[in-house]
């Protein structure tokens, strides 16, 4: 029988890139969310550990609500980004493109990135669970605590917003 | 541009090189974490749902499987489970189409007429075995709960609509086909109890036969 270690073991292999790359898409910084996402499983061991959890459904889901968490308490900790920083990240990305021999469509990719990641968090959120991370409306629906229908008018709506500025 | 457009462009993203360099070493610390941090005594982490394929969880897995199955090869039997009967092996193919039928039918009222139409093969399914040489009663007691729960289901909702003062021709036929079916099902179930009451009553013979014959024995030892 398999141990509650090696249960987890397992969910962190099956889940941990998905939870890099969703939280990486929120903060847009490769070191931060390095750090977050090594919070983010800290924090969900503890919580089995501690037995405030005591039964797990859906890994993806429970891993997913954590790493919301730790997200919002980094940007609460953080309170201001700095947007020179910003504006560094996308001039080392258009570097490392044309290195690549693939500006345009690296550019392209870190521009819808960028506008991805001016949205408001509650929109961005949405629209990462959806179409980079894959989740259903169902398990978004368990993470963010709305309703099924809240979920889906908040992709419509994310979706109209992004469209406009990245569109222009 | 088209929501689709930027759909695809966003789904695009997931292409982005992740360092996975990072994630094996953060595996490790974890587990230097894990047996430092152990968990207490007592604690299990339940049935966790691990997708092992595509993404997709145990229970949707086992749900697409029967499905391919059913359709890829399972038609001739999905064909041939119809006419059997309960206790048949063909019979739990039948139920489970059944059920999927169920499940698929979200309109209310569609689900209704499908549960009376259901009820009716149970009453058909009853009489086929009357009709049989070798009546077995667990038979008629498959047929019996599954009509008596679509029975409830088709009543309850005929009372809502009612309740609801949707009393129109659907109901109404609804209504009508139920009442057929209560009728019917009394029919079946008395003949049904006069054959239990006789085959109780024959036991019962063969029970006094067989003591009345030890008896004798008995005495003639003597």
């Amino acid at each position: 029988m398999e141990t509650n270690q090696q249960k987890f073991e397992k969910a962190y292999r099956e889940y941990a890139l998905g939870i890099l790359r969703h939280v990486y898409f929120r903060v847009n910084n490769w070191d931060v969310a390095q750090d977050l996402t090594q919070e983010t499983f800290f924090k969900a061991w503890r919580n089995i550990a501690e037995g405030k959890i005591e039964e797990i459904k859906n890994f993806k889901a429970f891993f997913y609500k954590i790493a919301n968490n730790t997200i919002i308490d980094y940007y609460r900790s953080k309170k201001e980004i700095s947007l020179d920083g910003m504006e560094e990240v996308e001039t080392m990305a258009i570097i490392e493109a044309e290195q690549e021999n693939e500006v345009d469509l690296e550019i392209e990719k870190k521009r819808l990135e960028r506008y991805l990641f001016d949205l408001k968090d509650e929109y961005k959120q949405i629209l990462i669970m959806r179409y980079i991370d894959d989740l259903s409306i169902k398990e978004i629906s368990q993470i963010t605590d709305k309703t099924r229908g809240n979920v889906r008018i908040l992709i419509y709506r994310a979706l109209q917003v992004l469209k406009k500025k990245y569109g222009r | 541009m088209e929501d689709k457009d930027l759909i695809k462009k966003l789904k695009e993203l997931k292409k982005t090189s992740v360092k996975k360099g990072f994630l094996a070493s953060l595996q490790s610390d974890l587990k230097k974490y894990m047996e430092f941090y152990p968990i207490r005594e007592g604690i299990e982490i339940k049935s966790p749902e691990i997708s092992l394929f595509f993404g997709m969880p145990i229970l949707r897995i086992m749900a697409v499987a029967l499905i391919a199955i059913l359709i890829l090869g399972g038609g001739g039997a999905v064909f041939a489970s119809q006419k059997s009967l309960p206790g048949d092996i063909l019979y739990s193919v039948k139920i489970i189409t059944e059920n999927f039928q169920e499940t698929f039918t979200f309109n209310p009222q569609k689900k209704a007429q499908l549960k009376t139409i259901l009820a009716e093969k149970r009453i058909k399914e009853m009489k086929d075995i009357l009709e049989k040489k070798d009546i077995k009663m667990e038979r008629f007691t498959i047929a019996e709960k599954r009509l008596e729960k679509n029975i409830v289901d088709v009543r309850q909702f005929v009372e809502k609509e009612l309740a609801e003062g949707k009393d129109n021709e659907l109901t109404k036929e609804i209504t009508d086909k139920l009442n057929n079916i209560e009728k019917e099902t009394k029919e079946y179930k008395n003949e049904i109890d006069l054959i239990k009451k006789t085959e109780e009553e024959r036991l019962k013979k063969k029970e006094n036969n067989n003591s009345s014959d030890l008896n004798n024995k008995g005495k003639k030892k003597e």
